[in-house]
């Protein structure tokens, strides 16, 4: 890509080649880490039936009444849960290695953790789960 | 049984949750409102939500990636209090220190 293709339509202002890549990169290991933790709020997950008894009560707090109101929560929640219990290792590795910004590098740290986060239920899915 | 015996029927469990709880919905009225103002507002409601709930935040930034904007922080610190309120019912349920409600 020539560098004269920043001035064609749909390229950022400023923005080098090499920075569109990363910036690409980011977005497709963000749509990843997004899918593995969406994974565990699934309902195969082994952690659905268990998280769904622990929140029930809590359920009142947040206004809901209905069982399945419920469930979506649950999932949602559990989704969520996972992506920051990932994000630690990515925030850890961040500090320890000085970095002032999240790059593709510690988002690899955190998709890697969110894949050992999903692995019971990647393996549920799969059927291999014992 | 009233909500006050329970309250001091457990105190151990009731008071951190209690405070954990009231944190939790503070900052997501510090969300809600973060739609209305601008980060660096100086009215009072928004300076009040800002100064109970920045040090959380703080503590969470530091568990997330850097990545993550400040508005969405709060959030995700809202989820962070949820889990540990979690985590504290089922701590205090193993070992059967919840207050019993009876009928």
């Amino acid at each position: 890509m020539s560098t004269n293709d920043k001035d064609k339509p749909g390229h950022g202002e400023g923005e080098t080649p090499e920075e569109r890549t990363e910036i690409m990169r980011r977005d497709g290991l963000m749509i990843g880490i997004a899918v593995l933790s969406l994974l565990n709020g699934m309902q195969f997950s082994p952690f659905i039936d268990p998280a769904f008894i622990v929140l029930r009560p809590f359920a009142p707090t947040f206004f809901v009444s209905s069982p399945l109101l419920m469930f979506y929560l649950t999932s949602l929640l559990l989704g969520v849960a996972s992506l920051l219990i990932s994000g630690v290792a990515a925030a850890l590795f961040e500090r320890a290695t000085g970095r002032g910004e999240t790059d593709s590098t510690s988002m690899m740290v955190w998709l890697g953790a969110a894949f050992v986060v999903a692995l019971p239920s990647i393996l549920a899915l799969l059927g291999l789960s014992g | 049984m009233t909500a006050g015996d329970l309250l001091f029927q457990a105190p151990l469990f009731q008071v951190p949750n209690l405070v954990l709880a009231a944190l939790m919905y503070t900052l997501l009225g510090r969300y809600v409102l973060s739609l209305f103002f601008p980060p660096d507002s100086d009215k009072v409601i928004w300076r009040a939500f800002r100064g109970l709930t920045d040090w959380v935040v703080r503590l969470v930034g530091r568990i997330t990636p850097k990545l993550i904007p400040v508005n969405l922080l709060v959030l995700f610190a809202a989820v962070w209090l949820l889990m540990l309120r979690v985590a504290l019912f089922l701590g205090f349920g193993l070992l059967g220190l919840l207050p019993k409600v009876t009928g």
